[in-house]
């Protein structure tokens, strides 16, 4: 797990290089969550809509949309997919994404349209690791990670 | 002579008004009438996004892209996602999706304004000087 201004950046998962990470299951679906520094840009998170499950998405468009006091924001999937579950948990506590968000804040699981595909255009490891810092400076992100 | 945070909060005003006039449409089950006055909003929010994109935020950054306008561009890709999703449900004729989708977008263009109209504009009005009234002139192209 590497760190950088107080924003953990695990390098297992995948990364679009803005707000999203993404788990590969081994049942062929995608765990999607905000990183560490996105969820500290957005401050406490107030409320969540996740779309239902069985929707079908295009890339890009939001699986989710996040409203905190100063900051409303869509989740965008990296591509296209259906939503086969959500975190009922994270909607009935919003906050859980500023506490957990690669742990209990994950949002929702997808299947992929294409499974050969999905990781197109995402990145991982020590390269997504650099980008991410870049992202950070990019908006003078300082982490912080609430306790409760 | 407008300056540039005059012009640029009297254009949000008037979007705003239009955004809520294709709303006032859904409601009464006017589809037609809702996708049209959506089409008007859209084409005067690309049209205002295209001069800040174009001319507020180069004239702020002078080279180095700052965490205003880092944020700012964030603002306007969400937006654009929106939008799309704004348009698939007048086409599916769906009021929930649409109110839903119509709700998240309000709340995000009342942040991402206020944050233009105290931070953008007036940084933009002193590096423009008197290029500004141009400037605003162009919503109204």
């Amino acid at each position: 797990m590497s760190e950088y201004r107080g924003c953990q950046l695990p390098e297992d998962l995948y990364y679009d290089l803005d707000y999203v990470w993404l788990r590969p299951g081994n049942d062929g679906l995608f765990t999607i969550g905000v990183t560490d520094p996105a969820q500290t840009m957005g401050g406490r998170i107030l409320s969540v809509h996740i779309k239902k499950t069985g929707k079908t998405l295009l890339a890009g468009r939001h699986v989710a949309t996040l409203e905190s006091g100063k900051w409303v924001g869509g989740i965008p999937v990296p591509f296209a997919a259906t939503i086969v579950e959500r975190n009922e948990a994270l909607l009935a506590d919003p906050h859980l994404i500023n506490v957990d968000p690669y742990g209990a804040g994950w949002i929702a699981r997808l299947r992929p349209e294409d499974p050969e595909k999905a990781l197109t255009g995402l990145s991982t490891g020590g390269p997504a690791t650099t980008a991410l810092k870049q992202w950070i400076d990019r908006y003078d992100v300082e982490c912080m990670r609430c306790s409760d | 002579m407008q300056d540039i945070g005059e012009a640029f909060a009297h254009d949000h005003r008037r979007l705003e008004q239009a955004l809520a006039a294709s709303g006032s449409h859904v409601q009464a089950g006017h589809w037609e009438a809702a996708a049209a006055a959506f089409a008007g909003f859209r084409d005067g929010i690309e049209r205002h996004m295209a001069v800040e994109e174009q001319v507020l935020f180069p004239a702020v950054e002078k080279g180095a892209e700052t965490p205003l306008t880092a944020i700012l561009r964030k603002g306007h890709r969400d937006l654009r996602v929106f939008f799309d999703e704004i348009d698939d449900a007048l086409s599916a004729r769906d009021a929930e999706e649409y109110g839903r989708i119509a709700a998240s977008m309000r709340a995000l263009l009342e942040r991402h304004d206020e944050k233009e109209e105290s931070e953008l504009y007036p940084a933009a009005q002193t590096q423009l000087g008197a290029d500004a009234a141009a400037v605003a002139a162009r919503l109204a192209d």
